[in-house]
């Protein structure tokens, strides 16, 4: 079957974090198709797709994905690739529309109501998504900080626990992190 | 920027956020000192504060829901992949979404296809892929598509396998389909040209496994490229697993599983074989624009594959050579041991078959024209006509048999030598081709075998379920009325063949019993909204089997199948039938509404039951298909004779009449080729205007358009019969006893012919032998009502009161009520006639009695003043009854009478 078992997952996780970096490269597609099928799932179900929750995602793939006794710290490595996935997944979008807009091929044609807020939110995924490379090569563990609460959709007291952080430390940086990224977004506007 | 700068920084900004505003400014500037960029740095991004309330809060639901609503993420333009430089999405698919990309390295453009990952995850199958793709390459063959390059790319976001083959400018067989039809010839040559690209992979053990018109590419130029060699192998969930899950349209093709092999369909190894199976479906779905094996699921497709055989070619495509039928057959026998056992088998059998075609092409721009031949320019791949009239043109000297058919969709149109002139849009031609066929087929027929009887026995309703009677009647009903319509042929009527309902029949005896040379029989099952029916056309002779079909059809599919099933046997049955050069409609034409189609057949079905009640409810059947189909014709045509059928029983004339002419008139404004139509605007002539030569115009154009309308044939037959004219009632009559042996009505018509023209004795001879029919049935009361009559006229008065006591007992009619007033009467016992006489008019208070009773009790008594009292009011009142006043016996004491004369003149008889 294609539906990798949790057993499976988990063993990959565990290795990936022991070092073998080619673990990652198999654990990645698992963990994307699972999160693209869990969203088609959602939203078969919820039509209008406004309501997409990617932490309901990331949560549901951690749920189905991995052995439920597993550690924190695989926890978060979980966490942390989810999350990373999400962010992908919705920045290559969001480009992709914004090139279509910029003249280039279009290629999802939709007339919904969620359009023009798709719409907005792709401009503002891109600026995003440049202001967090940029903040990633002078603090990474803030930048992965922002990609856990905003793209896998973790609260502070999860982003907490994924890290191995402090409440306060995550929501501290948290706030910083989101002065200098809305300077960065606005700076580039 | 640093990681310390950036801390330092992080610091300020939360120790400032955490202090009163009003005292921020001052505390910030002693902190920093005299750096005063640190400064400037803190204080922009508290700047920053006040919108940071919301700001990133909520995820990016929106997009979020987008980007993740395709199932398989795609990458997009200008993405680049190793030296691949994507440009834009050719087509997606189950296996993954093939792009045009621009190969960087050697400038060409090649098309690239993504796997999904969930294809490549068994690296088993990615290697054995591998290795098939090498292998195919290697063969280099022209149908084949070239892969330049297997590979990887690894992205952060995982491995990526792609396939980047030459780049094939043109379009998928698929789109070609969609696009219209094809030429026989192209249809050909695509199928030769991938058989020959099965057979080199096949020769290198490599099989293909997803033959499908998505994967064969058609060039501009002909050419044809198979994609996709051994791709399939990569998929891991070939296998359907939720079978009944998957509701198409029915008809239409539905994915992967329409081209399965039946070993594939059941998960079991495959070989090159299954390919040809798949090839084979290939070819039936460019012949006719069907799936050989369809159904409304899944599941339904499946249990097609393994259980079911095709429909034949012809069904859809008539013109079709027949080698065509015994390829495609071969192709997609359930057993693979049947198929051709290799591609070049079936590559050679193609070959030759377009070979032949080009060679008689050429033979006839030499003028050689051998007969029935087909063209390889021929359109195929044509939807059918749904539920369309066909039109027959039958000629006498065996020359072309031509079926022609006004179509909804697009229809092709075979030229022949001689171009018929008949409108290309609306017409489908089953060419030459189809006498060609049919010769070829029966052969050298001995001129013995020709039919020119036929019956249609009654379905059988195969569950017992009296829910669907209608539909096992409906459905025979309607293919004897298309069949009735051939001129050449005698179809026995409803009245015969239903006797037969229930019972367990040999053809061979039947054939015996009826005088006929064919037999169609069939079954009706129902499973909620799908109907099975087998079919089967037997000869009579010796008991074979000339046709047989089994339809599996959703309820909603019921009026084109009737007209499919009556198409089938017309065009199995034309080559055998006598010739006679005239042209009628086939299959009265009912709208493509099931839900009016069925109200229809269960109208008929309680039509025929002959009670009132069942005939009330018939007619408000029928006013409900009308309702849903405004321009139903035939159901308006049924109204039309509920109406006619009520007006002399159950409803003054003067209301059903109007009625009758209203419906009537609606139905031919729709469709003037309605025989039923045209049957029941003769009786409103007949009966209610008294016009003699409208009617008899109206009774001959129902008898031209239906000459085996047997209905018809009995109301003209009581026309002639009120007009004197007894040698041709007598005809009729006959003609009617040899469609419709076993039905009392023919008989009833004789005995009445017998009656009125004064023969009592051979009369009640007659009417004994017909009695003996009806006995014990609701028609009785009229066979003993006439018996009794006869008999007194006979001057049999105690037998002629007898019988007539006898009809009374069953059904006591006021029309039978006065006879017997008159038989008392006439046998001395003017008491007891007056005594009914009294009745009558006592029930006339009540409702409506006809005049013509009670002057018929004062004839008895000799009452002639009063008798042509009643007969004048009958007359007001234009009682259909006063019609017989020409011929009925019992007013001959009137008839030098000159108030009778000016009656008689009134009603547009001759004294």
């Amino acid at each position: 079957m294609s539906i990798p078992s949790s057993v499976n997952v988990t063993q990959l996780l565990l290795a990936w974090r022991n070092g073998e970096a080619t673990a990652l490269d198999e654990l990645t597609p698992l963990v994307y198709d699972e999160l693209h099928k869990l969203a088609g799932a959602y939203l078969r179900h919820e039509r209008r797709g406004h309501t997409l929750q990617t932490s309901g995602l990331v949560n549901e793939a951690f749920v189905r994905l991995i052995d439920q006794q597993v550690d924190w710290q695989n926890r978060a490595h979980f966490f942390g690739i989810a999350a990373q996935m999400m962010r992908r997944i919705l920045v290559d979008y969001a480009r992709a529309r914004q090139a279509a807009k910029r003249g280039g091929e279009e290629i999802h044609v939709g007339l919904d109501e969620a359009l023009d807020e798709a719409e907005a939110q792709s401009a503002e995924l891109v600026a995003l998504d440049d202001a967090l490379s940029s903040l990633a090569q002078f603090d990474p563990r803030q930048s992965r900080i922002v990609e856990l609460r905003y793209f896998g959709g973790l609260t502070i007291q999860e982003a907490a626990e994924v890290m191995g952080l402090s409440d306060s430390t995550i929501e501290r940086e948290w706030n910083t992190a989101r002065l200098w990224l809305r300077r960065e977004m606005t700076n580039s506007e | 920027m640093t990681p310390d700068r950036w801390q330092q920084i992080k610091d300020l900004l939360h120790a400032a956020t955490e202090r009163d505003p009003a005292a921020r400014a001052a505390w910030l500037a002693a902190q920093c000192g005299d750096d005063v960029a640190l400064l400037q740095e803190v204080e922009a991004l508290l700047g920053f504060e006040p919108q940071n309330d919301g700001f990133l809060e909520s995820p990016p639901a929106a997009v979020a829901a987008k980007a993740l609503e395709n199932r398989t993420a795609e990458l997009l333009s200008g993405h680049k992949l190793g030296r691949y430089e994507l440009q834009s999405v050719l087509g997606r698919g189950g296996m993954g979404t093939v792009y045009r990309a621009q190969d960087t390295q050697l400038g060409r453009q090649v098309a690239l296809k993504l796997l999904p990952r969930r294809f490549t995850l068994d690296e088993e199958r990615v290697r054995r892929f591998h290795q098939e793709a090498r292998a195919i390459s290697a063969l280099n063959h022209p149908n084949i598509l070239t892969i330049h390059e297997i590979g990887e790319t690894v992205s952060a976001s995982g491995a990526t396998h792609f396939i980047a083959t030459e780049f094939v400018e043109g379009r998928t067989l698929r789109a070609a389909l969609r696009e219209g039809s094809l030429t026989l010839g192209t249809v050909l040559d695509v199928i030769i040209q991938t058989a020959a690209a099965l057979a080199a992979a096949h020769q290198s053990g490599i099989v293909h496994r997803d033959i499908k018109p998505e994967n064969l590419m058609l060039r501009p130029d002909g050419l044809v490229k198979v994609l996709d060699f051994g791709l399939a192998k990569l998929s891991l969930n070939k296998t359907v697993t939720n079978f009944s899950t998957v509701h198409t349209n029915p008809g239409l093709i539905m994915g992967t599983v329409s081209y399965m092999s039946p070993e594939q369909a059941r998960g079991l190894e495959v070989d090159a074989r299954s390919d040809i199976f798949s090839l084979g479906v290939v070819l039936y779905e460019m012949l006719t624009a069907r799936a050989p094996f369809d159904g409304a699921t899944t599941g339904d497709v499946l249990v097609s594959i393994l259980e079911r055989e095709p429909l034949p070619l012809k069904r859809y495509a008539p013109q079709l050579p027949a080698v065509l039928q015994k390829i495609v057959s071969r192709a997609l026998a359930k057993e693979r041991e049947q198929r051709y056992q290799q591609a070049s088998e079936l590559l050679d059998a193609l070959k030759e078959l377009k070979q032949e075609l080009e060679l008689s092409a050429r033979l006839k721009r030499a003028g050689d024209t051998p007969a029935g031949q087909v063209s390889l320019s021929l359109r195929v791949g044509q939807s059918a006509p749904n539920d369309a009239a066909v039109n027959t043109v039958v000629n006498t000297d065996d020359a072309p048999t031509v079926v022609t058919a006004p179509v909804t969709k697009p229809a092709f149109l075979r030229r022949f030598a001689q171009p018929l002139k008949l409108p290309a849009i609306t017409l489908v031609i089953l060419s030459v081709a189809l006498a060609g066929w049919a010769l070829h087929r029966y052969g050298q027929r001995p001129s013995g075998e020709e039919i020119h009887a036929i019956a249609v026995l009654p379905f059988v309703n195969a569950d017992a379920d009296p829910q669907i009677e209608y539909l096992s009647d409906g459905l025979t009903e309607s293919l004897m009325q298309s069949l009735q319509q051939l001129p050449a042929l005698r179809v026995m009527a409803r009245g015969t063949v239903f006797t037969y309902k229930g019972r367990e029949v040999d053809p061979r005896q039947l054939g015996k019993d009826l005088q006929v040379q064919a037999v169609v029989t069939g079954r009706v099952q129902r499973q909620g909204e799908r109907i099975f029916v087998t079919v089967e056309l037997a000869n009579t002779r010796d008991g074979t089997q000339l046709w047989g079909e089994r339809y599996q059809k959703l309820l909603a599919d019921l009026p084109t199948l009737q007209a499919e099933i009556a198409r089938e046997i017309l065009i199995k049955l034309q080559p055998l039938l006598r010739g006679g050069t005239v042209q009628t409609q086939l299959a009265p034409s009912h709208p493509a509404n099931s839900e009016a189609y069925q109200l229809y057949l269960r109208g008929r079905y309680l039509f025929y039951q002959y009670t009132r009640a069942n005939q009330e409810k018939a007619l408000e059947l029928f006013q409900q298909a009308v309702a849903l189909e405004p321009n139903y014709a035939l159901a308006h045509s049924r109204i039309a004779l509920v109406y006619t059928e009520f007006a002399s029983q159950y409803l003054p004339p003067s209301e059903a009449f109007p009625k009758a002419r209203a419906a009537a008139l609606l139905a031919l404004a729709q469709d003037d080729g309605l025989a039923e139509a045209h049957l029941a605007l003769a009786q409103v002539k007949h009966f209610s205007d008294w016009d003699w030569a409208g009617a008899e115009q109206e009774y001959q154009r129902a008898l031209t358009l239906n000459p085996n309308f047997t209905d018809a044939i009995n109301y003209y037959t009581g026309m002639l019969i009120k007009q004197g004219r007894f040698a041709e009632a007598e005809r009729q009559a006959q003609r009617s006893q040899e469609l419709d042996p076993l039905s009392p009505q023919p008989k009833h018509l004789l005995a009445e012919i017998l009656y009125y023209s004064r023969q009592y004795d051979r009369a009640i001879a007659q009417l004994n032998r017909t009695l003996e029919l009806s006995q014990g049935t609701t028609r009785a009361h009229i066979e003993h009502r006439n018996l009794g009559r006869a008999l007194l006229l006979h001057r049999q008065y105690q037998s002629g009161i007898s019988e007539l006591r006898q009809s009374l007992a069953i059904n006591r009619h006021d029309w039978t009520l006065s006879w017997l007033g008159y038989g008392y009467a006439v046998a001395g016992q003017a008491d007891a006639a007056r005594a009914l006489q009294r009745e009558l008019h006592a029930q006339a208070k009540q409702r409506w009695v006809s005049s013509v009773y009670r002057a018929r009790i004062c004839l008895g008594l000799g009452e002639r003043d009063q008798a042509l009292t009643w007969l004048k009011k009958a007359y007001e009142e234009r009682s259909d009854h006063l019609l017989l006043l020409g011929v009925e016996p019992i007013y001959d004491p009137l008839r030098n009478d000159p108030r009778f004369i000016e009656l008689l003149r009134g009603i547009g008889l001759q004294p």
